[in-house]
């Protein structure tokens, strides 16, 4: 499976800050044959972050529900065209956290992420977040990275070479 | 999948059967499921995430948290 997405990049994508041109470049570039992956637990996060910026006094709750409203109505419709596979938390990636937040030293939602994409064999983890860059078992890609981009191009590429080849 | 039902007027059936006909849209789920997500949008007033963007830039009182700074809260919050 391509990629897996992280909540920030769902975040900086919807939101009026410099990341949102490369959020938003990514989920340009997903499409049924080349699916983004994120766990259900990334819309709960979502909701959370919105609701902070509203107790942060940053934009009014109106306008947080109406960010939300508009991200799930495209995570709707990318999932409905399978742009987009949600993974379930279910309790055996609940149990595989458990090794990563002993060997790795993950948070709990950090941890049910990467097992997330574990679970799926994603080939690569897309996330702003410098904190996954000590993740040895999954390729980490920064969407602020200067080469991000050409990396994504070249997953897509070998990607769709693997399909064909199938 | 679930199948519902739903009340449409019989015009906009047979418009929507021409359009399958002529291979605009697959089937009448197709035209619904598209629809929905259009309806939303329509609803909220913005289209697209180009257009959030703008309106948020009027709207926001404070510059937003980077999704960095935000999600990493949210977690820390555990």
């Amino acid at each position: 499976m391509p990629i897996y997405i992280d909540t920030n990049v769902f975040y900086n994508a919807y939101c009026p800050i410099e990341d949102r041109f490369a959020a938003d470049w990514l989920l340009k570039q997903i499409d049924p044959d080349f699916p983004g992956i994120t766990s259900e637990w990334t819309i709960s996060e979502i909701f959370r972050a919105f609701k902070k910026q509203v107790n942060l006094k940053r934009i009014e709750e109106r306008d947080a529900q109406i960010t939300i409203d508009l991200f799930l109505s495209e995570l709707g419709e990318s999932i409905q065209k399978k742009k987009i596979i949600l993974i379930p938390v279910k309790m055996g990636l609940i149990m595989a956290s458990r090794t990563l937040i002993f060997t790795q030293n993950l948070y709990a939602a950090d941890a049910i992420h990467v097992a997330s994409a574990r679970e799926m064999k994603v080939d690569a983890f897309i996330t702003f977040d410098s904190n996954f860059k000590k993740l040895k078992t999954i390729p980490i890609l920064n969407p602020s990275n200067d080469i991000f981009q050409d990396s994504i191009l070249q997953l897509k590429a070998n990607y769709f070479k693997k399909l064909e080849k199938e | 999948m679930t199948t519902i039902s739903i009340s449409l007027d019989e015009e906009l059936v047979e418009w929507l059967d021409q359009l399958i006909k002529s291979g605009v849209i697959k089937n009448r789920s197709e035209a619904v499921r598209g629809g929905i997500f259009a309806y939303i949008r329509e609803k909220l007033g913005i289209a697209s995430r180009e257009e959030l963007w703008e309106y948020l830039k009027q709207k926001q009182k404070k510059p937003l948290q980077n999704g960095v700074e935000a999600i990493r809260a949210v977690r820390d919050e555990e």
